[in-house]
């Protein structure tokens, strides 16, 4: 098969974008990491497209990207699967600021998390009858970013925290011993998610993790928000 | 001058010396071109090893089997250390709030793992290193608010700032901008292993290798770089393997060959006990003798049933389908050895200092623990014992003292002239993967070290304009640093752990030592010495 792949281009944020065309030839077994692994090696390798990527197997959020229109982690789909009447289109991430081609800076979903103070001070310890699979769940999440792109409610740089910042504060909040962190973290949760979010779950349906956004939200929202 | 450590990686072992640090009041600058999240450490499926103390186990007997495994070159006294530290490690893990696996009475539950004689590895499901990650992370979080943490993320290490003495700091590099920072402080390395410099390596594609290399090219001791573990089942990506886990061979997966279109089981033919199951680097170096005569190894497991697939390895069928695009379930997978680990790496003594005053290394990037090969489970111990006794060894040393002004690099810039990184970095790759392939000879290694020398020769004279300063650097200096792990497996004539001479095929008492690498003068100098001796 043969795909006409666009990349959209920009040196920086001051530079303007341009849309760069490679023409893929093959069977389409193909991730897009590995086309782009493969394309800087060849045609575009005194020109290469940055893009960021770590394990390649979907276990650190690093190559997220819209493909297509959709934010998805580029080592997990085929071109084959992705392609629309013979074409692909590569873009950052729209709600983050751009650094360069296809990296974006996505400092803020980290920011955030240290804003709502979202770590374990004291550990309660008297009940070990929590939910530890959803916890477990909670914390596979990977910050790449694909539930904030997606949201209707989030745009970097604004309040809304959304679904990766909420995800983790529901299991600090449930962990964490009764007290005044535990309230701030509450405050915080009420003040950055809860006050936003629109209840559309396009978060839960983009999430490469498939973590269980709607149960995570329900059971945070049960502590007395 | 303010007391700042510099730690350069932010994965386990550097969030370890990084919360180490903070504990003691002792202020941070974590430098890492990703978050954590995006760190290697996130990968590491299956678990944390650690003696209960039990009647059955002890951490003498975890020492010892880290020892035998290690076949007697890694440092005892360091060895017996982390293992001591282990249980307190995995308590303080679960008050943390890490999701392990529990048992029937709410406590970490563990496995049995290859070459233990009991139980002692405990986990999180298969994502041990994703869910251990988020508790340093939501540790490392707190301080961070508190200021006593500096997250510099975005940033690579160029180049350490040294003299003939000793560390001062380092040079930072914003990649995308070119913007470079110094930072002056007692330095401590914690940047993975070599992956980039092979590139058939199953963890991350950042872990490049060039950090190592830099301080190599800087003077800095190497030891055991010939020593790097071989995963028998990987299949190939762009750019880097992926694990297929053992799981698979051990619910009844059968790796065969094809001879005149017929299926050969080799490992059943020429070990009919343990067949499939033998331990990883024996069926990793029968891979390679098939491979060897032009053959495709496949790991078939389209035998095993419903119920197997999907109890037990709907794991390993996503991921053939999501990645090979192969349904596991209907046809054979194409598998080929990996690399896995590094067991070799920046010479530390058993407090992870290096061999250079005011730095300091741990974690995959460092050469301790592991000796000869690594028993699985003690990659993230060692990571997470290794960082904090790093950070402790330098709040225990000197202040630094002022650097000496102007402090010049050691190596000025090329000229430049037209190249390819892209090129060159690839032709390193191929040389070091057949070079260090899992079996090796006079021959082989030879061939490889004179193809290296070409290389260099070629790096040397090239700058390549649309490659940054540093890819450039680290191009140059990862074929120093590979000229050097070359070099140390030609001089280890014996078979040894995972270095195996096809030309040497016993174990010789006269090398139960290290292998260190030095670069002075201009040259790679390789000798032996017993762990636990002097520097």
């Amino acid at each position: 098969m043969t795909i006409e792949i666009s990349v959209k281009r920009q040196k920086s944020k001051d530079e303007k974008p341009y849309i760069q065309k490679f023409l893929y030839t093959g069977d389409g077994n193909l991730t897009v990491a590995d086309w782009l692994t493969e394309v800087n090696r060849k045609e575009a390798k005194t020109d290469r497209i940055a893009w960021e990527c770590g394990c390649l197997e979907k276990k650190c959020g690093a190559c997220a990207m819209l493909v297509n229109g959709y934010p998805m982690l580029a080592c997990s789909v085929f071109l084959k699967n992705v392609a629309k009447r013979g074409k692909i289109i590569l873009e950052p991430f729209h709600k983050f600021p751009l650094i360069k081609d296809l990296i974006v800076d996505r400092s803020t979903i980290f920011d955030t998390m240290k804003h709502m103070k979202i770590w374990l001070s004291e550990k309660d310890s008297s009940d070990y009858s929590w939910d530890r699979e959803l916890q477990y769940k909670a914390g596979q999440c990977l910050q790449c970013g694909c539930c904030l792109e997606i949201c209707p409610n989030f745009l970097a740089g604004r309040e809304f925290a959304g679904a990766s910042a909420m995800a983790e504060a529901y299991r600090a909040i449930e962990q964490n011993d009764w007290g005044d962190h535990r309230n701030d973290m509450k405050k915080e949760y009420r003040k950055r998610f809860f006050a936003y979010c629109g209840q559309s779950f396009s978060c839960k349906s983009v999430c490469p993790q498939k973590l269980p956004l709607d149960a995570i939200q329900a059971r945070i929202n049960g502590f007395k928000i | 001058m303010e007391k700042t450590m510099i730690i350069i990686g932010a994965g386990a072992a550097g969030l370890s010396a990084a919360l180490e640090f903070a504990k003691n009041g002792i202020k941070s600058i974590l430098v890492s071109d990703m978050p954590s999240e995006r760190a290697q450490s996130v990968m590491a499926e299956g678990g944390i090893n650690a003696a209960l103390n039990t009647e059955s186990d002890s951490s003498e007997l975890h020492a010892k089997e880290t020892m035998k495994a290690g076949r007697y070159i890694a440092d005892p006294r360091a060895v017996s250390q982390m293992t001591a530290a282990a249980p307190e490690i995995i308590e303080k893990l679960f008050s943390d709030g890490m999701a392990f696996t529990l048992d029937e009475e709410k406590r970490p539950d563990v496995r049995a793992f290859g070459g233990q004689s009991v139980k002692r590895t405990f986990f999180a499901a298969a994502d041990t290193g994703k869910q251990l990650m988020h508790v340093l992370i939501g540790q490392v979080r707190r301080y961070e608010a508190e200021g006593i943490i500096e997250r510099r993320t975005g940033w690579t290490f160029l180049k350490l700032l040294h003299d003939s003495e000793q560390a001062y700091g380092c040079v930072l590099l914003h990649p995308i901008t070119q913007e470079k920072m110094t930072c002056y402080g007692k330095v401590l390395i914690a940047s993975g292993g070599l992956n980039g410099m092979f590139g058939n390596a199953t963890g991350s594609v950042r872990n490049t290798g060039a950090v190592s290399a830099n301080l190599f090219a800087s003077g800095v001791k190497f030891a055991n770089g010939e020593f790097i573990q071989y995963h028998p089942t990987t299949v190939k990506l762009h750019g880097k393997n992926m694990l297929i886990t053992e799981a698979v061979r051990g619910e009844g997966g059968r790796l065969y060959v094809l001879e005149n279109n017929k299926p050969v089981y080799f490992m059943e033919e020429k070990y009919p006990e343990l067949g499939n199951l033998m331990p990883r680097d024996v069926v990793a170096r029968e891979e390679w003798l098939q491979m060897k005569q032009g053959k495709q190894v496949y790991l078939d497991m389209s035998h095993l049933g419903k119920e197997i697939y999907e109890k037990r390895l709907k794991g390993v069928i996503d991921d053939c389908i999501r990645f090979l695009a192969l349904d596991p379930r209907k046809e054979p997978i194409p598998v080929l050895p990996g690399i896995h680990y590094f067991m070799g790496g920046i010479w530390v003594d058993a407090d992870h200092r290096t061999s250079m005053k005011n730095l300091y290394a741990a974690g995959e990037c460092a050469c301790q623990y592991h000796g000869a090969n690594r028993l699985g489970g003690n990659s993230l111990l060692g990571a997470l014992y290794g960082g904090s006794v790093a950070a402790k060894s330098a709040m225990e040393d000197e202040d630094i003292m002022e650097p000496p002004s102007p402090l010049v690099s050691d190596r000025e810039a090329k000229e430049q002239t037209a190249g390819s990184y892209v090129e060159n970095w690839q032709a390193l790759q191929d040389i070091m993967k057949n070079g260090l392939a899992i079996i090796r000879s006079e021959e082989t290694l030879q061939t490889a070290l004179a193809d290296l020398d070409k290389l260099t020769e070629k790096v040397k004279k090239e700058y390549d304009t649309t490659a940054t300063e540093a890819e450039n650097q680290a191009l140059a200096d990862c074929c120093l640093l590979g000229k050097a792990l070359l070099l140390g497996a030609l001089e280890r004539k014996e078979s040894r752990g995972a270095h195996t001479r096809s030309d040497y095929p016993a174990e010789r008492e006269e090398y139960q030592k290290q292998t260190i690498a030095e670069f002075t003068g201009g040259k790679i100098q390789i000798y032996f010495q017993k762990a636990g001796e002097q520097k």
